[in-house]
């Protein structure tokens, strides 16, 4: 098997190895890029504990060869403080903190990355619409009542951001941690 | 699980990649959104020798209508398909269909050509296209061909695709006025593999009766079945419960689907009967919404 | 010994008591936490085991040379390479421990069971190799299920030296007259419950990596019970100096309170290569050879007298234990579970229980959230509302009618169970309050969707923090029973805390600061309490599980705590030449009460000390054990016709004594109910009568996602809990004790017909209520 030259942005920075065809983005993300936020819970495609962004869409990185991001940008839950102040955390972030939205923790990045578009969307959000937004991403700690309403607080606060007059550029970073 | 070693192809354009199918196909396994081959992979249930990686192929990825017809790219994602407004107005069966494939992270990288060729019988999309008609286009280097679905769809996980072909087109005839649709399926979990499901698209005359039904059954065969005995029943009939039980008893009249831990053959039967039964109220309920509006 | 009452109320200023902010949360979100597999070690090399693909079977050959030529593969071993002894549970002396081969020797007796090792330079080269490995096994007849575990003509998986075939434990104990009792009795009623064969699956999988360190070896583990790994390891590798540490866990669910055999290669490896080597298992090993639980099989009858008196109660249960025990705990205590708590929270004078466990050619079958408790309580409560049914008297009332009254207590079960405090009659009504129960509202509610209604009750009560003497009388001396606090305060007044009980995701790292700083009065802030490491000092225990934490593992932080502000204040009073009794200490500062200005800070205190005098450690071994206790109701909606079923409400009704973190202790109840319902509607392993598993993966073990699980109402009775150092019970099993219980008897009362058997899956349903349309039949 021959391997090939990639060059991966994740968070920004440009990431170049020469791999396997057969290595998996999760697993690029991991040892290449040495960024151990996401995590591998099944390989299977059904946990999504792996999920990232690749130019921008939630996907699950445990079923895409690294070689069919190359040239593409790749968002991972290190991405989400960036340009914060250190110690502060995004609306999405400091939202879960407040509603005990995790437990052990191995599956937050996940939902984290999987919700981050839902929160820029218009689109009216009641607790079923919720949950099943939240159904590709298993948690096995926290029964997921928490979540939900980790998601509507972030909701509240980035749309009542945006609505309010001076909220000129509403982006997913938040108030301080 | 790690997946086994392949040779690893990505063409840019469709020449490219029908070369590729040309010298390779038999050995070869075409990946698009792999959301269903790459799961194969990493659990080594499936070892091709080559990967041919048609994702980077962009004249293949295209949603529009030409001529009232619905002309959707291979490589469309399920999510463009989720999002378009000109299939929520004129093709809401499909539409509706979209929203059960799995989950959201899921429909952002499957695509309708992959899950067409990929021929799950509990595949939303296939059922749904059966219902509406569709046909597909293939290609080779040995030219182009129009497939039409009974022809397509074999058994469970075979189309009647060559070696050296690549699905390129689905193309949807209009759907006539005065029609309204449904597209419901049980499953265990939000997102699961139906158990079973029904696509109906059912058209009313000005009489309130129905002139015009198609009926596509998912997980009741080895392909997405149609139940042409109960259009045939329902032609003709003002739809209540009654027509709509009957026509459903009709319908699943015969078929032995596939079963296994998570429902008996017996059970999906009935499921699916009661489930064509409400698919095809919701429909005519629709479809009378539609005149009235 | 009672301990002040005093403790078990809230104190002015407590820091227990608190909804406070995790501190763990920081590092979780931001993708800064470090799990086994995000440890940093320089050329660490992959382990990857090779596993029986058939049941049962002798070894005749294994063959790994060309595995051995695949590039990245550094070495192959099998048990004849290795030579290790056997992994075997101590248990009682009369009882047959199974023993474990480390790597399948001669014979191999479930699909997964591990059978050689490949360690190469990537997870990818090693998986490579190990499809290379050619294992030649010749089959034997497979021992697939309970009934071919009786049956005394088949193989037998162990060789017992009493020759008791594959029935590895068995315990029969008649207390009372219950024979009497049945021949009297106005009500008879005799069933069959079933329960499934279920797994934790923790979205974390198992893992280990070790190098070697110290003239011995350093093994990192997502282990819930370290110190009990260092032990086994100390033993099976022949060596003193091993350090075993825990990463941040990505949940355990007593899964990871099980040492596996892999954990133990792993070190062994590391030793015989020189140099580091990780396992980290994926997720179709996880479904398939970690640990499952909970496979029974129970026949139960109860008598009652005409106004609902429960007479006598006979259990007799199955319990299908996989091919091996499971270390340290064995084989024995998912029945014994079923043994000893089937009375539940009621008065049961008669009882006669056998309990037997059976070797099968499936997965070992160990712990798991609730252990034998969601069985008992499946049984008990069926009963009731069987019972109910039977008699004409409301579910409820006969319920309330049974239960053991809050100034019984002390009171101790026909079981022997002293259940040690609390109110059943107060929890029940509370529940029933919360989701509106009205008596008059029995029996299966039509709606206007076709949909049919029902309402489900379950009450148990549970124990939580095993003790040593528990343990000792079961025999398992492989298990400790206490556990152990170690804590140090710095020349900066930083106090740094060890526990003997990992953080699995459960908030300790948050809960034993706010007991630290409630027992010492050091400030929140000033505290860190960090994961378990064997090396950290000489403390042993037995670690995360049973709901221990809150009790045991706060018990010995508060033994150490409060010597260590002992002597925070001892130092204090000489420097400020006052009484001891004259000053208090709050927020890391020790005041002189009546003139305040005459403080002392932690950090001052500490920079002059002893170097030992402020390190202490303590090891707590509660005198009693103490029982939760709950009623669960939950109201669901079925389709008759899909047999599907929607949770429309789920209330709790708790006490687990004080509670010290709310937000915590209702997430956990939360995630609890979650797995319940898990268990009870959607999970469920199969294998096939050639022992092959058919449930290998997330598309066939189904985990409820959000859309499955419900939303849950909490209400906490607070009740004071004289035994408790301080005043709080275990909790966090609860929701996995009662949801099988609550929705089979929610469901039975929808569907008008008896759901004996879980899963209630759609298909079941289906046919359950078909059935009830034909003559009845009982299960």
């Amino acid at each position: 098997m021959d391997k090939r030259k990639v060059e991966i942005e994740i968070n920004g920075r440009v990431h170049a190895a020469e791999i396997e065809p057969r290595l998996l983005l999760s697993d690029f993300i991991r040892y290449e890029a040495r960024l151990t936020g996401t995590h591998v819970g099944c390989e299977h495609g059904v946990c999504g504990a792996c999920t990232v962004q690749v130019d921008g869409l939630p996907i699950r990185s445990c079923l895409l060869f690294a070689v069919q991001a190359d040239g593409c940008e790749v968002r991972t839950v290190e991405g989400m403080t960036a340009g914060l102040p250190y110690g502060q955390l995004s609306v999405l972030q400091q939202a879960f903190h407040e509603k005990h939205a995790l437990q052990c923790g191995f599956c937050t990045p996940g939902f984290l990355l999987s919700l981050e578009p839902l929160l820029l969307s218009d689109v009216e959000l009641t607790d079923d619409q919720i949950r099943s937004a939240l159904s590709g991403n298993l948690c096995r700690c926290t029964g997921y009542q928490n979540i939900v309403a980790g998601v509507r607080l972030a909701v509240e606060r980035i749309r009542g951001d945006r609505d309010s007059p001076d909220s000129e550029a509403a982006t997913v970073a938040g108030e301080p941690g | 699980m790690k997946p086994p070693p392949f040779e690893y192809h990505d063409p840019d354009t469709l020449d490219e990649a029908l070369a590729l199918l040309a010298e390779f196909g038999e050995d070869a396994k075409v990946l698009a959104g792999g959301q269903s081959l790459v799961p194969l992979l990493n659990f080594r249930l499936a070892s091709p020798e080559r990967i041919i990686d048609i994702n980077r192929i962009g004249e293949l990825s295209y949603l529009h209508a030409r001529d009232g017809r619905l002309r959707v790219g291979a490589l469309t994602r399920h999510s463009m398909l989720e999002g378009s407004a000109l299939v929520a107005r004129d093709w809401p069966l499909l539409s509706e269909a979209v929203r059960w494939v799995a989950h959201p992270q899921v429909r952002n990288r499957g695509t309708v050509g992959g899950t067409v060729a990929h021929a799950d019988p509990s595949a939303e999309i296939p059922v749904a296209l059966v219902a509406l008609d569709a046909r597909f286009r293939a290609r080779s280097l040995r030219g182009e061909r129009t497939i039409e679905w009974p022809d397509l769809f074999q058994g469970p996980m075979t189309t009647c695709l060559e070696p050296d072909e690549l699905l390129v087109e689905v193309e949807v005839p209009p759907v006539p006025a005065g029609s309204g649709h449904a597209f419901t399926e049980y499953s265990r979990r939000h997102g699961d593999y139906g158990l079973g499901g029904a696509a109906v698209r059912l058209t009313l005359d000005g009489d309130g009766r129905c002139s015009d039904a198609a009926i596509s059954l998912l997980g009741a065969a080895p392909t997405p079945l149609r139940a042409d005995a109960a259009e045939r029943l329902l032609v003709g009939a003002a739809i209540d419960e009654r027509a709509a039980a009957q026509a459903a008893e009709a319908a699943t009249e015969g078929t032995t689907p596939s079963g296994d831990l998570h429902g008996s053959s017996a059970y999906r039967r009935s499921l699916i009967t009661v489930l064509v039964r409400r698919a095809i109220v919701t429909a005519a309920s629709r479809a009378q919404e539609n005149i009235d509006g | 010994m009672k301990h002040p009452a005093a403790l078990n109320g809230k104190a002015q200023g407590s820091v227990v008591g608190r909804s406070m902010r995790r501190v763990e949360d920081q590092a979780l979100l931001t993708g800064r936490a470090t799990f086994l597999d995000d440890i940093d070690l320089p050329d660490v090399l992959h382990a990857v085991f090779v596993r029986s693909q058939v049941a049962h079977g002798t070894i005749r050959a294994i063959d790994v040379d060309e595995a051995t030529r695949v590039p990245g593969v550094v070495a192959v071993f099998t048990a004849d390479d290795l030579a290790l002894g056997d992994l075997v549970t101590p248990l009682q002396e009369d009882i047959f421990s199974p023993p474990r081969p480390l790597l399948a020797r001669e014979r191999v007796r479930f699909v997964g069971e591990p059978v050689a090792v490949v360690v190469a330079e990537s997870r990818y080269a090693g998986e490579d190799a190990a499809a290379l490995i050619e294992v030649e096994i010749e089959p034997l007849p497979v021992v697939g299920d309970i009934a071919a575990a009786l049956d005394e003509s088949g193989p037998s998986l162990h060789d017992q030296p009493d020759g008791s075939g594959n029935v590895v434990f068995e315990q029969q104990a008649t207390m009372g007259d219950p024979d009497a009792a049945f021949a009297s009795a106005a009500h008879v009623l005799e069933r069959t419950l079933q329960h499934p064969r279920l797994t934790a699956a923790p979205m974390e999988p198992r893992g280990a990596a070790a190098y070697p360190e110290d003239g011995g070896v350093t093994l990192w583990c997502s282990t819930q019970f370290p110190h009990s790994l260092r032990r086994i390891v100390r033993e099976l590798l022949g060596i003193e100096q091993v350090r075993v540490r825990c990463p941040d866990i990505g949940g355990g669910f007593g899964l990871k309170g099980i040492n596996y055999p892999e954990e133990i290669v792993v070190g062994r490896l590391a030793l015989e290569l020189g140099r580091a080597v990780k396992w980290v298992e994926d997720r179709a090993e996880n479904l398939l050879a970690s640990c499952h639980a909970r496979e029974m099989e129970v026949r139960v009858r109860a008598a009652a007298d005409a106004d609902g008196t429960l007479l006598a109660l006979d259990v007799d249960a199955i319990c299908d234990v996989g091919a091996y025990g499971t270390y340290p705990l064995g084989h024995i205590l998912e029945v014994l579970g079923v043994f000893g708590m089937s009375p539940g929270p009621y008065r049961v004078r008669n009882y006669r229980a056998r309990a037997r466990s059976v070797a099968t050619n499936k997965c070992p079958s160990g712990a798991y959230r609730g252990v034998g408790l969601p069985v008992a309580t499946f049984v008990h409560e069926r009963v009731m509302d069987l019972l109910a049914a039977q008699t004409g008297i409301d579910r409820a009332e006969l319920r309330r009618r049974n239960m053991v009254r809050a100034d019984e207590m002390p009171y101790t079960s026909i079981t022997n169970q002293r259940y040690d405090s609390g109110d059943y009659a107060a929890a029940l009504d509370a529940a029933l309050e919360l989701i509106g129960y009205d008596p008059t509202d029995n029996g299966s509610v039509e709606r206007k969707d076709g949909r049919l209604v029902g309402l489900g009750i379950a009450s148990y009560v549970e124990w939580t923090g095993t003790n040593s003497k528990i343990f000792r009388t079961r025999g398992m001396s492989a298990v400790n029973g206490f556990d152990g606090c170690h804590m140090e305060l710095d020349a900066e007044g930083v106090l740094t805390i060890w526990t003997t009980l990992p953080s699995i995701g459960q908030g300790t790292t948050t809960t034993f600061a706010q007991l630290a700083a409630d027992s010492i009065g050091v400030a929140l802030h000033d505290v860190r309490v960090v994961q378990s490491d064997t090396a950290a000092s000489d403390i042993d225990g037995t670690g995360t599980g049973a709901s221990r934490s809150a009790n045991i593992g706060a018990g010995a932080l508060h033994l150490a705590g409060t010597e260590l502000r002992q002597r925070l204040i001892e130092d204090a009073a000489e420097m400020l030449d006052v009484a001891p009794d004259e000053l208090e200490v709050a927020e890391s500062l020790i005041v002189e009460r009546d003139m305040p200005s005459r403080a002392i800070r932690f950090a001052e205190l500490a920079k002059t000390a002893e170097p030992e005098r402020y390190r202490v450690s303590r090891e707590f071994d509660p005198e009693h054990v103490l029982y939760a206790y709950a009623t669960h109701a939950c109201r669901v909606a079925v389709d008759p016709e899909t047999g599907d079923v929607e949770i429309v409400d789920w209330v709790v009704a708790e006490d687990c004594g004080r509670v010290v973190n709310p937000v915590i202790v209702e997430g956990q109840t939360q995630g609890a109910v979650a797995q319940g319902v898990g268990g009870a509607l959607y999970e469920s392993l199969h294998y096939d009568e050639a022992g092959q598993p058919q449930t290998a993966s997330f598309m066939d073990y189904l985990l409820p996602t959000a859309c499955e699980a419900p939303s849950v109402r909490i209400r906490h009775l607070e009740l004071p809990v004289p035994d408790a150092i301080l005043g709080s019970k275990g909790m966090a099993e609860g929701g996995t004790v009662a949801a099988g219980a609550a929705l089979a008897n929610a469901v039975s009362d929808a569907l008008g017909a008896e759901c004996n058997a879980l899963p209630l899956t759609p298909e079941r349903l289906w046919q359950c209520r078909a059935a009830a349309a034909s003559p009845p039949e009982t299960s």
